[in-house]
């Protein structure tokens, strides 16, 4: 494997990981500090 | 200065979201209220950096039993805003003043924009503001929402009011609107509730209290004792008026805003009787005999836009596939022929002449061309030497001399790798695995936004109540609101928009119903698998695929019938008493702000879930489980296949229990069009020379040792057809399921959505499978008896006599 | 007679309302109470709903619910 490969394997698996921590959204716990996972993503407060 | 929250209050069509996009621009934040389906929007007022808009649900009453009012009632009186703007339709006055009294009650500053004024004024009427004011103990100013006129200097009017009632103690002026006996109980109950509540709402509780309002006793815990005491008060006043205390205050309300209107409101005299063009539009709409007819040529109108052959959606939605994201376009006006072809017969003479090349060197007398999605060859001919040289020279057609060319996403990023200089495997990374799941999404864009176009324009205009009029009668038999009919049709294009549409729906149970039911209905992406089956399977069943629609339709008749019997929808029957708007000309801002919010909703959702999971499937596909790189051909050692056979067995009474059928339907859940693909690929190690042969073996090789030698091409076609039916009918794909679950609001609903639409595609392909294997002469085995057990008590939840509803 | 028993363009005045509970407070808080002139404007295609205006504006309502108000 090149140099380049390696770069874009690397950028497909980045946005992967990011896009499912924003469907998950467990790097912003929500400002009523209930969860996010529940109900798709929405915190049951509506945040 | 501390945040200050202001909340919008109003009825439903008073220009309520048209006034609260003008207060708040693009700042909005949209989500659901806590554990309901009902949608939630806030945002910071323009030229404010502290300023929280709270737009409330339009309401009509702050009355305990609709969920919208509840949930008002709750923020009202609980997370106490500092002020209430509420928005008055100033050509439907009196009933909107209705919700105002109640909400002056709550003793908050509060300041009342009567909307429409510019209609008010045309019609030649006039409203004596200071008059309302002053009896509803508020300040009263005109607006009009659609012009943008005087909104933003009514919400800053009340962000004065706001901060004034925090300097000051003085409270505003709470109405007065009963007459004595009411008024000397309400005194009373003030009294006995005094400290258990905030001293400035203590008048709207005590009122709430007189009404027996079993939410607001509920949380005050007043005890047995006092509420006995404050009973007697109750019982003397209705005694007196001999009505019960709820309607004496409905009615006092009323009564106290018609003698407020004979003396603040001067209607003109010439427009009394004049029909006005909403009296004109809608005899026609709804007439009895023209109104069905209306309704499916608009029905007809929205298919053809959306997914008909030749449709501006589907001619948007190649354009995007093939074009766009593919390899790319010309740009219109520009195409002109070469040596008297154009592109495409250009493009069709090449893939012959590839064909015949193809087909002489493998040392074949026929060639043929195939499509790639569903393997059915379109025509066939015979080859031979002269052909075949003949073939030779035929170049592919450079498509930038036919005209000005512009080049796909998909060509750009397969030259961008081949300029990086890139392995294979990383090129069919990007290719199948990242780039086709975000080519996947957007393909279903235009469709989508064609529809949410559509859907926006009914809804804005004021047609969409009238389809709920129009339909109630029909779609209440099983279950459903009038509203649901728009949901289904929609759900024939894509089930995400599907299940989004269902939101105009305001009855809760009528909206969970339909977004349980919706998906049923197959759509674009499904229309992919059954192509494929017809093709390979079913070539002299023409009906098959109108067939599938009409499954559909019958799980979506039988399934609310049943469901509806069922403990949690049923209950009290919820009133349809329901507001006919006036027809208004629909703002194109207002209908651009509509389309978009829920395209970009779509695209976000769809992108972030479907762009991994794309990734996942080609990492599990390309893999084994020690993680050594495999060619296509080696499917079958993949950690897909591995997976695919844990579930197997659970896939066995429907007849593809291996790890191929497992395979296919799992990534049929990313995207059901992902079925065909997976089972072309898992396939492929089987004997035949095209896809098409490859997948009929496939299922051949499924057929049980039971079967007799005459029923083995029959039974491999039921198989097929169990196969179908239960990838059209269990739940939807990964972004439909996710946007399920966000609609029903909470995690245990969207479950139940999911595992009932689970039990229906798994019954269904169970049966379909069952009862054919004994029809083929396999006998009547253990799994026969399950399907047929199943099956009657399906029926029975079905036609089961209605549970009694306590009404 | 009741507000589903009314001629298609005539008015009458509600004299009482029947029922309880979440469907009364309904109808009573869209403008239906004792005393309001309420015209019948039209009947659904398929039979029901029916169409009323009231306090100038235009409401739709079952029959189911219609049988529950008392006019003259």
């Amino acid at each position: 494997m090149n140099a380049a490969s390696v770069a874009v394997v690397a950028v497909i698996v980045a946005l992967s990981a990011l896009a499912v921590r924003r469907v998950l959204k467990k790097g912003a716990p929500c400002e009523c500090g209930g969860c996010r996972k529940c109900g798709g993503g929405d915190c049951h407060c509506g945040k | 200065m501390a945040n200050i929250k202001i909340a919008l209050a109003g009825n439903p069509n008073s220009g309520k979201t048209t006034l609260f996009n003008e207060l708040t621009g693009s700042s909005q934040y949209v989500g659901n209220w806590p554990g309901v389906t009902v949608e939630k929007k806030d945002g910071i007022l323009k030229g404010t950096k502290d300023v929280v808009v709270q737009d409330l649900p339009g309401i009509y009453s702050l009355s305990p039993y609709s969920l919208e009012e509840k949930v008002s009632r709750r923020f009202l009186v609980e997370e106490n805003p500092d002020a209430i703007l509420n928005i008055v339709d100033g050509t439907n006055i009196e009933r909107n003043l209705y919700l105002s009294t109640q909400l002056a009650e709550l003793g908050l500053p509060m300041v009342m924009a009567v909307n429409m004024m510019d209609v008010v004024k045309r019609n030649g009427d006039k409203i004596d503001f200071g008059k309302v004011g002053k009896a509803l103990g508020c300040e009263v100013v005109g607006i009009s929402a659609l012009k943008k006129e005087g909104g933003l200097e009514a919400a800053q009017r009340t962000v004065e009011l706001a901060k004034n009632a925090t300097s000051s103690k003085k409270r505003p002026e709470v109405p007065h609107v009963f007459t004595g006996s009411v008024e000397h109980a309400i005194a009373h109950i003030e009294e006995s509730i005094q400290g258990k509540v905030a001293q400035r709402s203590i008048r709207w509780y005590a009122i709430k209290i007189f009404e027996r309002d079993r939410e607001i006793i509920k949380d005050l815990d007043i005890g047995v004792g006092l509420m006995k005491h404050i009973e007697e008060h109750i019982r003397d006043c209705e005694k007196e008026l001999d009505d019960d205390s709820e309607s004496i205050i409905t009615n006092q309300r009323y009564e106290f805003i018609q003698n407020l209107m004979s003396k603040a409101l001067s209607k003109s005299e010439q427009r009394k009787n004049k029909a006005t063009l909403s009296d004109k539009i809608d005899k026609i709409v709804t007439n009895r005999i023209l109104a069905l007819p209306i309704f499916i040529l608009s029905l007809c109108v929205m298919w053809w836009l959306a997914v008909a052959e030749g449709g501006p959606g589907t001619v948007l939605t190649d354009w995007a596939n093939d074009g766009f994201l593919g390899d790319g376009w010309h740009l219109p006006f520009t195409t002109h022929e070469v040596d008297g072809k154009d592109f495409e017969a250009a493009s069709e003479e090449f893939a012959k002449a590839e064909a015949t090349v193809k087909a002489w060197e493998a040392g074949e007398k026929t060639a043929s061309i195939g499509d790639e999605e569903t393997g059915e060859t379109s025509d066939e001919w015979t080859v031979d030497e002269a052909a075949y040289n003949a073939a030779k020279e035929v170049e592919e057609p450079d498509p930038s001399k036919y005209g000005v060319w512009v080049p796909g996403i998909g060509a750009l990023i397969g030259s961008g790798l081949e300029k990086l200089g890139v392995g294979n495997t990383v090129k069919s990374l990007v290719n199948d695995g990242a780039w086709g799941g975000v080519a996947t999404v957007l393909g279903f864009v235009p469709v989508i936004f064609v529809v949410f176009l559509f859907l926006a324009f009914l809804e804005d205009c004021g047609y969409m109540a009238r389809v709920a009029f129009i339909m109630d009668r029909l779609f209440r038999k099983f279950g459903l609101s009038g509203k649901s009919f728009i949901p289904m049709i929609v759900g024939k294009g894509c089930g995400v928009p599907a299940v989004m549409a269902a939101r105009t729906i305001e009855n809760e149970r009528d909206h969970r119903m339909t977004v349980i039911l919706a998906t049923f209905v197959p759509c674009g992406a499904k229309t992919v698998i059954i192509a494929m089956f017809a093709a390979v399977f079913f070539r002299d069943m023409w009906y098959v695929a109108p067939l599938m629609d009409i499954i559909g339709i019958a799980i979506i008749v039988m399934g609310g019938i049943a469901l509806k019997k069922s403990k949690m929808f049923a209950g009290e029957a919820a009133p349809f008493v329901m507001e006919l708007p006036a027809y208004h000309m629909p703002t194109v801002s207002g209908i651009w702000r509509h389309t978009w919010t829920r395209l970009k909703g779509y695209m976000l959702k769809a992108g972030l879930i479907i762009f991994p999971a794309c990734v996942f499937l080609w990492f599990i596909m390309h893999f084994d489980f020690k993680f050594n790189l495999l060619e296509d051909e080696q499917i079958a050692e993949s950690m897909l296949a591995t997976m695919g056979g844990w579930i197997a067995w659970l896939l066995k009474p429907l007849g593809f229990g291996s790890w191929q059928g497992a395979a296919a339907s799992v990534s049929a859940e990313i995207a059901k069009e992902q079925a065909t693909a997976t089972l072309g690929l898992v396939a492929a190690n089987m004997d035949g020379a095209s896809t098409a042969a490859h997948v009929t073996n496939l299922f051949a090789s499924f057929v049980p040792a039971c079967v007799p030698e005459a029923s083995k091409v029959a039974v491999a076609k039921l198989i097929a057809m169990s196969f179908m039916v239960f990838n059209l009918f269990i739940p939807p794909c990964m972004v439909a399921i996710a946007v399920t679950f966000r609609e029903m609001g909470s995690k245990a609903w969207g479950w139940l959505a999911i595992a009932f639409q689970l039990f229906v595609g798994y019954v269904l392909a169970m049966s379909i499978y069952q009862i054919g294997l004994v029809v083929c002469g396999c006998g009547f085995g253990f799994w026969t008896a399950v399907a047929l057990l199943v099956d009657a008590w399906c029926l029975w939840m079905v036609f089961r006599p209605a549970r009694r509803t306590n009404a | 007679m009741t507000l589903n028993e009314l001629e298609i363009g005539k008015t009458a005045k509600v004299v009482r309302l029947l029922g309880e509970g979440a469907v009364k407070r309904r109808i009573m808080d869209m403008g239906i109470t004792k005393g309001t002139a309420v015209t019948l404007r039209k009947i659904a295609p398929l039979g029901d709903p029916i169409e009323v205006t009231v306090r100038g504006y235009e409401l739709s309502l079952r029959r189911e619910e219609a049988v529950k108000i008392e006019v003259a």
